[in-house]
């Protein structure tokens, strides 16, 4: 009789990824008796920081959560604020009047979201006609609206592009072309890095416009921005952005040349749904399953519990796995892709929806050109605006808000009293959204291998597995339920 | 993107602080300040960075002269000392902090940067790195003011910064 066979293979801190985390995989008999995507970076405790505080004080608490993607937690947290304020000016132009459809949402549109639901790309900002002029109150607020939400989309554009090019060839780009780092790619691929390089920078300064800094911007505000920024200003980055579209449509050829594996899996994607753009702040949350509801009923939906080996929650949609994130959003929102990235898209021979995470790479580098279009087009023509924000009253109540970090949804709830303070905080960032699902894929990947394989090269799989999703580590361990037993 | 004729900053010198807002991280911004406050615009352009990762290179590519000075954990030495290093000096004692639980966003710390700068033909035609000893248990006290060995060492470097505009 056989004796049953063991092995471990551990890598003990996670190279190239954002924050503290490991992985662990038991394997008996040929098969995992136990995989673990080990987050071990001690939680922040950001929800309970933010329980006494202002709302007002929101924007700032909440973007030192992130260094990577502080502009969405502070979208996040001033759409929650506004929707329970009902403030008009940033408000998408989305009514709350949408059910649960139960339709699938890869299928055609016809009959689905008639009344919202606008039909393909149109320019960022833009309202259906038959709301361009429902804003309330005076002409200064509805001019106002429409300027903040253009700015906040263009902030929002700073940050995918920042983040992604990030991503894209600092972390990624060298598992795809076999090299340790991007220090030793750097020799045979050092044009493709400075253009990584130089889009970041772009981003960088599109954030550092309206928020006065890149790494923990501070120009935003409940209500809209604390300033306008100088015309001047806007002109040289609108300058760059000129030369910017060009380097993002050479990323985007580049990247689908890129020798990716090819391997699909099956998985459902979630992210948020605008009748009019690509999503970055919008009032639904849309599946592939069909799930199709408004940000209030997130929770209802969407559990988070505890593992063990995880300061981080795990996040389920109706007790399974699924993907938030780039590949997410253009599976479920190519519809929404400017007319210059659809026509790439065609010309490359690139069809969307995937189902196969490697593509992830080409998601983001379609992102950045549709960041790199719709921020040239907001920098053309931005107005002075003063002042660049509206003064909302206190109510209280729960504020529920949404927006798209570039790793995926980011979902924000605070309970307010009369007087503006926090009494609670709920904070469900993308990769605890996405840390069941990186756990089967790295089940499937490994399996897939082989698991009598080499012990450094499933490590090395391992690795490159959850590098591909841009885990966000620091922001996910914020939270930790604590229970003591005496 | 990359101008690949750029024209030289007119400015002789950049110099920059790097840090974060609070604890003895922030030596770098305090040197910065006191730079700013000595030099002129046209004698030096001075920013202060918090933790800008790869991102730095976009402030120093191409750039004639930038002097960096960051905050930083070396074993046996003492609070406030300051070395001038090297970027291969820097790798070197990089791995050692790193090995401190001292990881940066990525693992894209200074070190790495430099080299990836280095290795793209990005960095300065001059590069001064300074660091200055710092205790990490101080590196997560909230309050503004420095630890007063690190004040008294901010004197000297700074006389001896501006001393290369002046000379």
């Amino acid at each position: 009789m056989t004796e049953p066979s063991s092995r471990r293979i551990e890598v003990s801190v996670l190279a190239r990824v954002e924050g503290e985390g490991g992985l662990e995989v038991s394997i008996r008999d040929d098969r995992i008796e136990h995989l673990a995507l080990r987050i071990f970076e001690p939680p922040r405790f950001f929800e309970q920081f933010l329980v006494g505080h202002h709302y007002s004080e929101i924007p700032d608490l909440v973007a030192r959560i992130c260094g990577i993607c502080p502009v969405a937690y502070q979208m996040s947290g001033v759409s929650a604020i506004e929707r329970l304020f009902a403030l008009d000016a940033p408000r998408d132009p989305e009514g709350d009047s949408k059910k649960h459809s139960g339709a699938p949402h890869s299928e055609p549109e016809t009959g689905r979201n008639s009344q919202t639901d606008k039909g393909p790309y149109n320019p960022p900002g833009s309202r259906p006609d038959s709301q361009r002029n429902s804003v309330s109150g005076s002409q200064r607020d509805s001019e106002l609206a429409p300027w903040v939400r253009r700015m906040r989309r263009l902030f929002y554009c700073g940050e995918w592009i920042q983040s992604h090019a990030l991503h894209i060839h600092l972390l990624a780009a060298p598992d795809f072309l076999g090299f340790d780092s991007a220090i030793a790619m750097a020799a045979s691929h050092g044009d493709e890095l400075r253009r990584g390089l130089a889009l970041q920078a772009f981003g960088n300064r599109i954030i550092a416009l309206l928020g006065a800094r890149s790494v923990h911007p501070v120009g935003a505000r409940v209500g809209g921005f604390w300033h306008a920024p100088a015309l001047s200003d806007v002109a040289a980055v609108a300058a760059e952005a000129e030369r910017a579209v060009p380097a993002a449509e050479a990323l985007l050829r580049w990247t689908a040349a890129l020798p990716l594996p090819q391997q699909p899996q099956h998985f459902n994607c979630v992210s948020l749904r605008h009748p009019l753009e690509y999503p970055m702040m919008a009032e639904r949350i849309v599946a592939e399953s069909g799930l199709d509801i408004s940000v209030d009923d997130f929770e209802a939906h969407f559990s988070e519990h505890q593992v063990p080996h995880s300061t981080a929650l795990h996040g389920l949609l109706e007790g399974e796995p699924y993907l938030v994130g780039p590949l997410a959003r253009v599976n479920l929102n190519q519809d929404r892709l400017h007319p210059r990235v659809q026509a790439l898209l065609t010309e490359l021979g690139i069809d969307f929806p995937s189902h196969d995470m490697a593509q992830s790479v080409i998601a983001r580098a379609v992102e950045i050109l549709q960041a790199a279009l719709e921020a040239a087009e907001i920098l053309a023509d931005v107005a002075p605006q003063t002042p660049a924000y509206a003064e909302l009253a206190p109510r209280a109540g729960i504020a529920r808000g949404v927006s798209e970090a570039p790793r995926g949804l980011l979902w924000h709830r605070y309970d307010l009293d009369a007087d503006g303070l926090i009494q609670q905080a709920r904070i469900v960032p993308p990769t605890s959204q996405n840390q069941a699902r990186i756990e089967a894929d790295l089940a499937q990947t490994l399996t897939r291998i082989g698991l009598n394989a080499d012990a450094d090269r499933l490590r090395q799989a391992g690795e490159q597995v959850i590098r591909n999703y841009d885990p966000c580590i620091s922001c996910a361990t914020h939270f930790l339920r604590l229970t003591l037993n005496r | 993107m990359r101008d690949p004729f750029p024209a030289l900053d007119p400015k002789p010198l950049t110099v920059i602080g790097l840090g974060s807002p609070w604890g003895d991280d922030r030596v770098g911004w305090c040197l910065a300040d006191a730079l700013a406050e000595r030099l002129s615009p046209h004698q030096a352009r001075v920013l202060k960075l918090d933790r800008p990762g790869p991102a730095l290179l976009a402030y120093i590519a191409d750039l004639q002269h930038v002097v960096l000075i960051d905050a930083a954990v070396v074993t046996n030495t003492r609070i406030g000392a300051i070395q001038r290093l090297s970027i291969d000096d820097l790798a070197t004692r990089s791995v050692a902090t790193r090995n401190a639980d001292t990881s940066s966003s990525h693992g894209l710390g200074l070190a790495d940067t430099l080299a990836l700068g280095r290795s793209l033909g990005m960095l300065p035609l001059a590069l001064d790195i300074y660091v200055i000893s710092i205790d990490p248990m101080l590196t997560r006290q909230t309050g503004l003011e420095l630890t007063p060995a690190l004040a008294v060492a901010m004197g000297p470097l700074a006389d001896a910064i501006s001393g290369m505009v002046i000379e």
